[in-house]
């Protein structure tokens, strides 16, 4: 009894050894219906009828709908019924809260720039991480712009033709690629699958409308 | 400690496990081995190492922790049934130990790793035995290790000592354990790579990214516990199979002695790493331009806006877990005086303040200062220019560049101009669950209670607090304790279980304390009451700490009487003046360290000398000793006092913020020699947290 009292602490450790689901699912239903399950902030931009834009999680299988909290020039802030929430500039993901990953803030000018004119090349980008020791460490991508095939998406409203963009990039360490669905007039991403980080990886976006 | 505390421990274990390390293997020392025998390797910086193996009468429970790149400590609690036959506690030994271990060069393309180590250096000595070993790597799959052994390593195949050609005291190892419990504790330099030598050697196999194999010839022969039957060893070959699992544990089974099978688990921590390295709270308020503000077209300096403004303030301010005490507006410059209740990163509760005031208050306000307080009492000011916080949050290198542009001073001025009418008095009262630990019992190691507390504070002014906590025990084994302190001074800290026999219903703490600023860099204390579970009495404090200092200096002086074993409101006899001066010092690197130098509980003079490494985070590990003037022999068990601590921040586990941390103090016995009084509220830590390296360190989540 001796022994096993004092190796309850590790044994418990044994059961706890695996994946850990640090919450049910990071994100609420696919359309918000009842706004009295969702945070204060949340619930204002439901009853305001926000914009909303569809997320998934590429690896973890999970979306949701986040809602337009604010816009402020090239910035938009998203917000899910929890609280967390992604910022997009000019519909290039900038930065993440609160769903784990530590993408502060990104600069995207020069990917920017290859999106908006469906330019093939090189451009660098730079996105800063909290590294899980709360230090802000930025790192630096170089990317492959490659202009796709043209093809229709099919928003709410309808089919949209868009232009794909596929932005491939590289570190000493690290790859991803992103997948731009851009249309060919306002050169406005209206969906997109973009990496956020090592901590969550992909997410796809597409707008509600 | 809080029931939460312990499912805390729990879920550090489960989340806490670093996949980047799992390939190292544990030996059932719970250090970088084969089986039993230790290797050259060591584990990444920083890492922690929990490891439990059990097989035959034995059970081994390791913490080890790589202090520095090159240097790792462990501690070991064992388990030997039988090893004492016919001795107390049914013959079974107790036996805490610590290991030291230094990695002299590192693997090369030609040369392998090379260590030195010291097992058991300070314990009662069943594993004494020191170490030179070299670990090579042949390939991705094979490693191979050779070393030489002392003391228990050189148990078989043993050799006289070939560091005898240096001097001949080195051919005699002298019995550590001679003197008896009361030799315990103290280093036994006199003995370190003394006697025999022995070799010792293996290999170790990758047979795929989780399963490894270990082969070993041992030079640790189980001699005692052959003798008394306790094992039984065939040969001095050991067999491992060792699996890594992908979230940083490791499984494995192995063979001792070519008879006794065993079972062992592991888990490798990383404290430099959260478990999501974001975060899971909510994200801040997106800020607004100025004529968008809530007050945008108010003159918030007008008295009649003020109690608005308050109101305003107070309630966002509390959406982020923040207290609005005092806010005043004078010209273009905005103070808000503030208490952190939640974020244990204390520069993003600034970050949180600064964009609550941006996006509230009326444009004309250009610059930020955020007070922190605690208790009431001011600390420091963080000073942000709204402009700068419009300009950077969506900087990609904006928390670096707004720390570069903001400041850290010092908060002394104690002024209450512009409190809130409602900041004072204060009441709060919580009632929760509580859980009390005592560890290393030889006749239970693990010790409990578990019962209901309520804890209430009233505040009348600031600084001024009442507090109270009181207990009531429902269910646990604390009071089953037969066992009585045989201690040969004034017990002063070894009576604890008559403590926990003879309550039932516990004033834990009673206090009237007062917090205050009598200068600037100056912080004051005083205590009074019933202070502690064990002493009650009046304490008093001062600490000289510049705002961006690395060394800070405190004296504290008290007066304790010792409480009554039911932990009512009597006192015993006895009574102490007890006090200390102590040096706080940042080293850098994450490593802090204290020195108290003073009088103890029991009148002994003395020092104690603490060192932690603290990450970033909050997750620290660290560990102090004592040595005052009572003499080994008089402290008895263990020869002086010593520990090992840790606290690792709740937001760590959960990746919430909160200000609560999972903290233990380990001692592996607990005397009378070199206790302090346990008064709350010590100056450092309260005021450590807005000092402006630590604001500084945690900069990164000022955006966050």
């Amino acid at each position: 009894m001796k022994r096993w009292s004092l190796t309850v602490l590790l044994s418990s450790v044994l059961l706890g050894c695996g994946t850990v689901d640090v919450e049910d699912t990071l994100l609420g239903p696919l359309i918000p219906s009842d706004s009295g399950e969702y945070g204060e902030r949340f619930s204002v931009l439901v009853q305001a009828n926000a914009p909303a834009l569809q997320i998934g999680f590429v690896e973890s299988q999970e979306g949701g709908t986040l809602l337009l909290e604010r816009r402020e020039g090239a910035f938009d802030y998203w917000l899910s019924p929890e609280g967390a929430q992604i910022v997009l500039q000019n519909g290039m993901l900038h930065s993440t809260r609160g769903f784990g990953e530590g993408l502060l803030a990104s600069e995207l000018s020069a990917p920017l720039a290859h999106v908006h004119g469906l330019r093939n090349g090189y451009s660098d980008r730079f996105h800063t991480y909290l590294d899980g020791n709360d230090r802000a460490v930025t790192r630096t991508y170089r990317c492959l712009f490659t202009r796709g095939e043209t093809s229709n998406i099919a928003l709410h409203s309808g089919p949209v033709q868009t232009v794909q963009m596929r932005e491939n990039c590289r570190s000493l360490d690290q790859e991803f690629s992103n997948i731009y669905w851009v249309t060919p007039g306002a050169r406005r991403i209206v969906q997109s699958r973009q990496w956020a980080g090592p901590y969550i990886g992909a997410l796809s976006t597409r707008v509600v409308e | 400690m809080r029931a939460s505390k312990l499912f805390g421990i729990f879920a550090l274990a489960a989340l806490g496990a670093d996949s980047i390390a799992r390939a190292q293997t544990m030996s059932t020392y719970g250090t970088p081995g084969l089986v039993d025998m230790p290797t050259a390797e060591v584990l990444p910086d920083g890492h922690v190492a929990l490891t439990t193996s059990m097989f035959g009468a034995t059970t081994r429970n390791t913490a080890t922790f790589q202090v520095l790149p090159k240097l790792y400590g462990t501690f070991r609690y064992a388990i030997v049934d039988d090893f004492d036959p016919g001795g107390p506690q049914d013959g079974t030994r107790y036996d805490r130990s610590f290991d030291l271990h230094y990695q002299i060069t590192d693997e090369t393309l030609r040369f392998p790793a090379l260590a030195v180590g010291l097992r058991d250096f300070g314990g009662t000595g069943i594993y004494s035995g020191e170490y030179f070993v070299g670990t090579k790597s042949f390939g991705s799959k094979l490693k191979v290790t050779g070393g030489m052994g002392w003391g228990r390593l050189a148990q078989r195949g043993s050799f006289s000592n070939p560091l005898g050609v240096v001097a001949d005291r080195f051919d005699t190892r002298p019995n550590v354990a001679a003197g008896g419990i009361n030799t315990t504790g103290q280093l036994d330099f006199g003995a370190w790579f003394r006697g025999p030598a022995a070799l010792f050697a293996g290999v170790e196999y990758q047979a795929t990214d989780r399963l490894s194999f270990q082969l070993e010839y041992s030079s640790d022969a189980y001699e005692r516990e052959q003798s008394v039957g306790a094992i039984d060893i065939k040969s001095p070959i050991n067999l491992g199979f060792n699996y890594s699992y992908p979230s940083g544990s490791n499984l494995r089974a192995f063979v001792i002695g070519g008879s006794e099978v065993g079972l062992q688990y592991s888990l490798i921590l990383n404290p430099a790493k959260r478990r999501a390295p974001g975060g899971q709270d909510a994200a801040p308020i997106p800020l607004v331009p100025r004529d968008q503000t809530v007050f945008a077209n108010h003159d918030i300096r007008q008295p009649a806006q003020k109690a608005r403004v308050d109101r305003t303030l107070k309630a966002m301010l509390a959406q982020e877990g923040l207290e609005l005490q005092g806010l005043t507006v004078i010209g273009r410059r905005a103070q808000v005086r503030l208490e952190n209740n939640l974020w244990d990163i204390e520069a993003q509760a600034a970050g949180r303040a600064a964009r609550v005031m941006a996006v509230t208050l009326s444009p004309e306000v250009e610059v930020f200062d955020v007070t922190f307080q605690s208790n009431g009492m001011p600390i420091s000011t963080v000073t942000v220019a709204r402009s700068d916080l419009e300009e950077l949050k969506n900087d990609y290198d904006g928390a670096w560049r707004t720390l570069a542009r903001a400041e850290i001073k010092d908060a002394a001025a104690q002024s209450r101009e512009g409190e809130l009418s409602e900041a004072y008095p204060t009441f709060t009262y919580g009632l929760g669950p509580y859980l009390a630990l005592s560890l290393f019992d030889p006749d239970s190691p693990l010790r409990y209670d578990v019962g209901a507390q309520l804890t209430a504070d009233y505040r009348p002014a600031p600084g001024l607090t009442f507090s109270g906590r009181f207990r009531y025990p429902l269910a646990g084994n604390m009071d089953k304790v037969t066992r009585r302190s045989n201690s040969v001074i004034q017990r002063v800290r070894s009576d604890a279980a008559l403590y926990a026999i003879e309550s039932d219903f516990e004033v834990n703490k009673l206090t009237a304390e007062y917090m205050f600023r009598p200068g600037e860099d100056l912080f004051g204390r005083v205590t009074g009451g019933y202070l502690e579970s064990m002493y009650g009495g009046l304490s008093g404090e001062l600490l000289w700490y510049p705002v961006a200092s690395r060394l800070a200096l405190g004296v504290e002086v008290n007066y304790a009487k010792q409480r009554d074993f039911d932990m009512l409101f009597g006192f015993q006899d006895y009574d102490v003046v007890t006090g200390h001066a102590s040096a706080y010092y940042d080293l850098g690197n994450g490593f802090t360290t204290q020195l108290d130098v003073g009088r103890y509980l029991a009148k002994d003079w003395g020092a104690t000398f603490g060192l932690d490494r603290e990450f970033n985070n909050g997750f620290k590990i660290g560990g102090y000793f004592t040595l005052t003037d009572v003499s080994f022999d008089d402290f008895g068990e263990g020869s002086f006092d010593k520990g090992i601590r840790f606290s690792v921040p709740l937001s760590w586990l959960t990746g919430k913020p909160s200000r609560d941390t999972v903290s233990r103090v380990i001692q592996p016995v607990t005397r009378d020699g070199g206790a302090r009084l346990n008064v709350e509220n010590r100056l450092y830590n309260v005021v450590r947290d807005y000092r402006a390296d630590k604001l500084s360190d945690g900069w990164g989540r000022f955006y966050r």
